[in-house]
């Protein structure tokens, strides 16, 4: 049962406990054990709190045996990237800058997900400050992935992907900025959702470009990150750019049929870098969709090269806004990748980074009308490539690296700028053995309607029951 | 067009204190710089910037299904 249970999804062991079937203690003494087990292998913990995880699941059992029940993650471990501050408590940001940074106030994104009865295990490796695209880290160790230790778990939210697929938690969050969240969903197997920006706060997160960055989870199926959202998302008073819009229960309508709806399919820039194989597996999904019901429609999209520029050079001026302090007095203190990333934000001008803002709003109106008015949502591959190894994308690997990196973020960076949702689902193996992904976009604030039409893949498939090698 | 080269990377940056990055450096920055800035202004030509930046909160709510 014990090795079983790490395999169930997050609503099944929350039922499992809710049900006395089994205990909290037993399901996070299980996760310390195969975290602890994994990290020689992974090392996707920067630091695992097993103590303080271990007393209160104690707690959660004690609150269920007298009929308290703190909320739909009653007693259910999960661990996140280590950027979500808790009051009095260390977050790395998975930097030597902030090794030893005592946080001052508590992420709501976080305190929502403990409110609800989640178990905290720990904080999950991540990228230097959330900048890269591959889960290399010169600070903390890179990050593995669970499929296969010698490919990219994904970045910037690396752990959080290789802790959920490799069965150490049910789920965990990530951050998204250029596709922190999805790249590490689509390389490691698993279900990412960047919400609409807005939706959920980033009130207590270290931010990296703070009119872009967006929070959301990492699970193994849609419907347990549809929990997830349903918790963390809605209006924030400590964060100004929350809306105020009512948050649906993004479970209620998780198992409508989706006959009718259009799914547009990009005849330009999505499939401009595509591997044939990662092409095949597209293809075979739509195919899956049109049994389903609904309609395939081919669009044509504005040119996304405009929001990916545009989004960098929001990225650098807001990314080098926040380090200028550090850069200037520690500059060595980052991996010069990172450092790299923001160097150039000091000398963008001022006007084409308030430009560059001023344009958002119009070009999300020109892609929404003239994509939306025609399809429900967009379906697009998740990474254009097969997964690549560590070695491939590391500084030294030579001169094809540096579009190989380009080429992670070339499906998911423009929706940042553009501030639309998009979930990123698995959808098979390359010949690699390693996971592929499509990636579902909507207008804003559709993510019921992505969860909606996720889920009836994931009923079709089963893609998202497939688990790594144990290992142990 | 705005056009930044490196002459300007590494003079600016030693007017602010900054260490200043080698040659090679200073025309990949201005390059990249360049780009964007190309891109920016190819985008932004029928647009007038009388006003501070639209609100993206209300863009997305406008544009989202009632």
């Amino acid at each position: 049962m014990h090795s079983d249970i790490l395999n169930m999804s997050l609503v099944e062991t929350a039922n499992a406990i809710r049900e006395k079937k089994v205990s909290s203690l037993e399901v996070v003494h299980e996760s310390i054990n195969r975290a602890e087990a994994l990290q020689p292998i992974l090392n996707c913990f920067i630091q695992l709190t097993a103590e303080e995880a271990l007393s209160d699941a104690k707690k959660a059992d004690a609150e269920l045996a007298k009929g308290q029940i703190r909320g739909s993650l009653h007693g259910v471990p999960l661990a996140h990237k280590d950027m979500f501050y808790r009051t009095g408590k260390k977050s790395t940001c998975g930097s030597k800058i902030r090794k030893n940074y005592i946080a001052s106030c508590t992420s709501t994104a976080l305190s929502r997900l403990i409110d609800a009865g989640s178990i905290y295990l720990g904080g999950l490796n991540m990228a230097e400050f959330a900048t890269g695209p591959t889960g290399h880290n010169e600070h903390w160790g890179n990050t593995h992935n669970p499929w296969n230790p010698k490919f990219i778990a994904g970045g910037s939210s690396s752990g959080t992907g290789s802790a959920v697929a490799a069965r150490i938690v049910y789920g965990g969050l990530g951050s998204d900025t250029g596709g922190s969240i999805r790249i590490p969903a689509s390389v490691n197997g698993l279900v990412g959702l960047k919400p609409t920006n807005g939706l959920v706060s980033r009130y207590g997160i270290m931010p990296v470009s703070f009119t872009m960055d967006t929070i959301g989870p990492l699970t193994r199926t849609v419907e347990d990150n549809a929990r997830l959202t349903s918790i963390i998302a809605g209006y924030d008073p400590l964060d100004n750019t929350t809306s105020d819009r009512l948050v649906p229960d993004y479970e209620d309508i998780l198992k409508k049929s989706i006959k009718g709806i259009r799914i547009g399919v990009p005849q330009n820039y999505y499939y401009d870098i595509i591997h044939p194989e990662i092409k095949q597996l597209q293809n075979t999904s739509l195919e899956i969709f049109k049994e389903l019901g609904a309609e395939i429609i081919e669009v044509k999209v504005p040119d996304m090269h405009i929001p990916t520029h545009m989004s960098n050079i929001v990225f650098v001026s807001e990314a080098s806004t926040i380090h200028e302090k550090w850069l200037r007095e520690c500059p060595n203190d980052y991996q010069e990748q990172v450092r790299r990333r923001y160097e150039p934000g000091i000398y963008m001008p001022a006007p084409k980074y308030i430009q560059a803002l001023n344009l958002r709003p119009h070009l999300l109106e020109e892609f929404s009308k003239l994509i939306f008015s025609t399809v429900d949502v967009l379906h697009t591959p998740g990474l254009p490539m097969p997964v690549p190894e560590l070695a491939e994308t590391d500084v030294g690997a030579g001169q094809g690296m540096p579009e190989l990196i380009a080429g992670l973020s070339w499906t998911t960076r423009s929706n940042n700028y553009l501030g639309i949702p998009s979930l990123s689902i698995p959808c098979g193996f390359s010949s690699n053995d390693m996971p592929a992904a499509f990636q579902l976009m909507g207008r804003p604030f559709s993510e019921q309607l992505l969860f909606q039409i996720g889920n009836a893949y994931q009923i079709s498939t089963n893609w998202h029951k497939q688990s790594p090698p144990p290992y142990i | 067009m705005t056009q930044i080269n490196r002459d300007l990377i590494i003079s600016q940056s030693c007017q602010y204190g900054w260490a200043p990055p080698n040659i090679e450096r200073a025309q990949e920055i201005s390059s990249m710089l360049n780009e964007l800035i190309r891109a920016l202004e190819n985008s932004t030509s029928v647009l007038n910037f009388e006003s501070e930046p639209d609100n993206m909160q209300q863009a997305l709510n406008k544009l989202a299904e009632k």
